[in-house]
C-alpha cells in the first residue's frame, strides 16, 4: 500500500518533468558552486605559496583546506599569517581571493546551496503533499479504497521524498566523479571521509526541512494556505533563527573588544620594556631584555587565552541557539567535519600559540647573536573526524529531533485531518 | 451487506445532520436517498466511509462495523463521488492501476483495465489519455470503473448523476443497474427523482438527518415520487 502511494508520486514527479527539472538545476546549481569555489581555492593556494614562509620565517601560516570548496567556513580566517616576533605576534597576509564580491554575497559552496537552496526546494517539494489530496478530491478516494491515513503520511512522504533526492543525489555524485578529472581537487581518503559524513547529514537536513514541510499540507486544508506557512518556516528556520541566535549569543556573552585587547598588549609591552630598560641602566652589564620579552609573551598568552575562552564562551552560546533551528544545527555540523569551523580556527590560534612557544627560545637567542635562523616548518593538526563527530553530538542531535518532531505532527496532524 | 443502526451525527457546532438511522440494503438491490441538500445524505455515505465518526449508533458494510474496523469494512464498499477528480496528468489506464493496487488488486495486466473501460463505455481512444482533458462524464465513467475493478459487494454514491448530460446519466444509470445484477448492493444518493424512479429497488427520502419516507419499487409505480418528495418537503418529520 505505502509503496503504491510513492510509486504513483514518483510517477507523478516523472510525468510533470518536475523531478528532471530538479535534476538540471541541481547539475547546474552544484557545478556553478564547485566550479567558483575550485577557482577560489586555487587562488588562496597560489596566494598560500607566495606567503608561505621560508625557513628563516618565524611565520605560521596553515594551507587552505581543500574541503573549504564544499564549505568555505572560516578558512579564509584560518589562511591567514602569524608572524611571530620577540614582541608579540602580528596577523600578516591572507590566502583570501581579491574578490571583493565575495563579502557582498553568500559564497556558492555546497554547504549554502544544501542549507539554503536545496532546503527550499525540499520545502517546496513537501508543502502540498497532503492537502492537494483533498483540494483535488482524491483524499477521499484513497481512503475509500482502503488506505489508512498513516500510510497515505508514509506513502506520500517516501514516494516525494524519492522524486526529491534521487535527482540532486544523481546531480552530486556526478560531480564528485569528475571532482579530480575536471577541477583537478585531490582529496585524501580523510577528506573523501569527511566529505562523506558531509553529504549524509546533508541528506538527513533535506529530509528534515522535506517532513517539515510534509507536516505543514497535513495541517492545512489550502494548499495556497500551506505554501505562506512553508515560505514563513523556511525563511524563519534557515535565515531568522540562525542570524538572531549570533546577535542574541552576542549580547548574552561579555567578548572584550579587539581595541581593547590590543591596548592591554601595548600597556604588557610599556611595562615590561621600561622595566628592562631601568634594569639595564641601572646595572649596564645585564641582559634584561631577554627575560622582559618572555614576561611579555607570557603575560600575552594569558590574553589570548583569556580572550579564546570568552570567544569559546560566545561560540557555544551561539551554537547553542543556532540549534533551534536545523539549518544553523547543519552548518555548525557541517563546517566542523569539513574543517573549518569555529571550533578549528580556535584549534589553529591555539597551534599557531604552540608553535610560538616551541620557537621562542631560538627566536630570543638568533636575535641576541644575530645569526641566520632556521626554524621548524609550522604543521598544525586537525582535529580527528571522530574527535569532530563527538563535538558534534549535541547538532546532530538538535537535527533528529526537529525530524521526530515533525514526523510526529506529520501523524498527529494526518490522524485528526478531515478529509472531506 | 450495508445496514446502519440508530447511526447519528452531530457535528461540533452541534448541528444534528444525522438522527437515528436505520437502514438496510442487501446484496442485489439498488437503494436511493433523496432530500434536499443538507438533509444528511452525504454524511451518510461519509460515516459509512469512515470520513468522519459517528455520534451515536453504528455502520456496518458486509458485517464489519465502520467504526471499530474501517479497514476491514472499506474492503468491502467501493465509492464514486460526485465529482470523481483523479489525478490529471495520469492516464486513465493509470488512475485505474493506482486505486486498484490500493484496493489490493496487483494482479491486473493492462489488458484487464482496457476490458474495464471498455465495459463502462469509455473511448478506446481515452484509455491512454491524460484524465484532465476528460469532460464530467468520462471522469465518473473512470470512477465507476474503478468500483468495478476494486469488485467489492456494495458501492456508494455520492449524487454520481450530478451535472451529467441525460445520455451520459442514462449510460451510468445502466452501468449500476449491471452491477447490481451483479450482485452488488447499490447505495445512492440523489437528487434525480426521475432515475430514481426508474431504477431504484427502494427509495428514501431524508430530511433533517432523519429517514421520513421509505417505498419499494412496487410502491412507487402506483405513486409519483416528485408529490410524495414535495409533501414530504413541506410537512414535519414523521418517522
Amino acid at each position: 500500500m505505502i509503496w503504491a502511494i510513492a510509486r504513483r508520486e514518483v510517477l507523478e514527479s516523472l510525468t510533470t518533468g518536475r523531478s528532471a527539472l530538479l535534476f538540471v538545476i541541481a547539475v547546474l546549481l552544484l557545478g556553478t558552486g564547485l566550479y567558483v569555489m575550485d577557482r577560489d581555492y586555487d587562488t588562496r593556494r597560489e596566494n598560500y605559496d607566495l606567503i608561505r614562509p621560508s625557513q628563516d620565517q618565524s611565520v605560521a601560516v596553515a594551507p587552505p583546506n581543500p574541503l573549504s570548496v564544499f564549505a568555505r567556513g572560516l578558512d579564509d580566517a584560518m589562511g591567514r599569517s602569524f608572524e611571530i616576533s620577540v614582541i608579540n605576534v602580528e596577523i600578516g597576509g591572507s590566502q583570501a581571493s581579491a574578490n571583493p564580491l565575495f563579502g557582498l554575497f553568500p559564497t556558492p559552496d555546497w554547504l549554502y546551496l544544501f542549507r539554503v537552496v536545496f532546503a527550499l526546494i525540499a520545502f517546496l517539494f513537501g508543502f502540498d503533499l497532503i492537502c492537494s489530496e483533498k483540494e483535488r478530491g482524491t483524499l477521499k478516494l484513497m481512503v475509500a479504497n482502503g488506505a489508512s491515513r498513516g500510510e497515505i503520511a508514509a506513502g506520500k512522504w517516501l514516494g516525494g521524498w524519492l522524486a526529491f533526492f534521487v535527482p540532486v543525489a544523481i546531480a552530486a555524485a556526478l560531480w564528485l566523479i569528475l571532482l579530480r578529472p575536471l577541477f583537478g581537487l585531490a582529496l585524501s581518503g580523510d577528506d573523501w571521509a569527511r566529505l562523506a559524513v558531509f553529504l549524509g547529514l546533508g541528506s538527513i537536513y533535506l529530509a528534515v526541512c522535506y517532513t517539515i514541510a510534509v507536516a505543514l499540507s497535513a495541517l492545512f486544508h489550502r494548499a495556497s494556505t500551506a505554501l505562506v506557512a512553508t515560505l514563513f518556516a523556511w525563511v524563519l528556520l534557515v535565515f531568522v533563527i540562525p542570524s538572531s541566535s549570533v546577535l542574541v549569543a552576542r549580547q548574552l556573552a561579555h567578548v572584550q573588544p579587539l581595541g581593547l585587547v590590543s591596548a592591554e598588549r601595548w600597556r604588557i609591552f610599556g611595562s615590561e620594556m621600561m622595566k628592562a630598560f631601568e634594569a639595564s641602566n641601572a646595572d649596564p652589564s645585564s641582559s634584561p631584555f631577554e627575560a622582559a620579552w618572555g614576561e611579555m609573551h607570557r603575560q600575552g598568552d594569558m590574553v589570548s587565552e583569556r580572550v579564546a575562552g570568552e570567544l569559546g564562551a560566545l561560540a557555544r552560546t551561539s551554537a547553542a541557539l543556532v540549534r533551534l533551528s536545523p539549518a544553523g544545527a547543519f552548518d555548525v555540523v557541517s563546517t566542523g567535519v569539513l574543517g573549518t569551523s569555529v571550533a578549528h580556527e580556535a584549534q589553529l590560534k591555539l597551534e599557531v600559540r604552540r608553535y610560538k612557544n616551541a620557537i621562542l627560545p631560538d627566536l630570543f637567542s638568533y636575535r641576541m647573536r644575530d645569526i641566520e635562523p632556521t626554524y621548524p616548518a609550522f604543521t598544525p593538526r586537525r582535529m580527528s573526524l571522530a574527535d569532530t563527530l563527538a563535538a558534534a553530538g549535541a547538532d546532530i542531535g538538535a537535527i533528529v529531533l526537529a525530524g521526530a518532531i515533525a514526523i510526529t505532527t506529520l501523524f498527529v496532524a494526518i490522524s485528526r485531518y478531515d478529509i472531506r | 451487506m450495508l445496514e446502519a443502526i440508530d447511526l447519528t451525527k452531530r457535528y461540533e457546532d452541534g448541528l444534528l445532520a444525522l438522527d437515528h438511522l436505520n437502514l438496510k440494503v442487501e446484496a442485489g438491490e439498488t437503494f436511493c436517498l433523496l432530500g434536499a441538500n443538507g438533509a444528511g445524505k452525504t454524511t451518510t455515505i461519509n460515516l459509512f466511509l469512515d470520513f468522519i465518526p459517528p455520534t451515536d449508533g453504528a455502520a456496518h458494510i458486509n458485517g464489519f462495523e465502520v467504526a471499530c474496523d474501517p479497514l476491514a469494512a472499506k474492503k468491502h464498499v467501493a465509492y464514486v463521488s460526485e465529482n470523481v477528480m483523479l489525478y490529471g496528468n495520469f492516464t486513465a489506464r493509470q488512475n485505474l492501476d493506482f486505486f486498484a493496487r490500493l484496493s489490493g488488486r496487483q494482479d491486473l495486466s493492462r489488458d484487464d483495465y482496457y476490458m474495464v473501460l471498455r465495459r463502462v463505455g469509455l473511448q478506446e481512444k481515452a484509455f491512454e489519455q491524460r484524465v484532465k482533458q476528460f469532460s464530467k462524464g468520462m471522469r465518473q465513467k473512470l470512477g465507476i470503473a474503478i468500483a468495478i475493478v476494486k469488485d467489492s459487494p456494495a458501492v456508494l454514491l455520492d449524487e454520481p448523476t450530478s451535472g451529467l448530460d441525460p445520455k451520459a446519466a442514462a449510460e451510468l444509470m445502466a452501468l449500476l443497474g449491471e452491477l447490481r445484477d451483479d450482485g452488488k448492493a447499490i447505495f445512492m444518493s440523489t437528487h434525480d427523482l426521475f432515475r430514481a424512479k426508474e431504477h431504484a429497488d427502494r427509495v428514501g427520502i431524508m430530511k433533517e438527518g432523519r429517514l421520513v419516507m421509505l417505498r419499494t419499487r412496487e410502491e412507487l409505480a402506483e405513486e409519483d415520487l416528485e408529490r410524495l418528495y414535495l409533501d414530504y418537503m413541506e410537512v414535519e418529520a414523521v418517522a
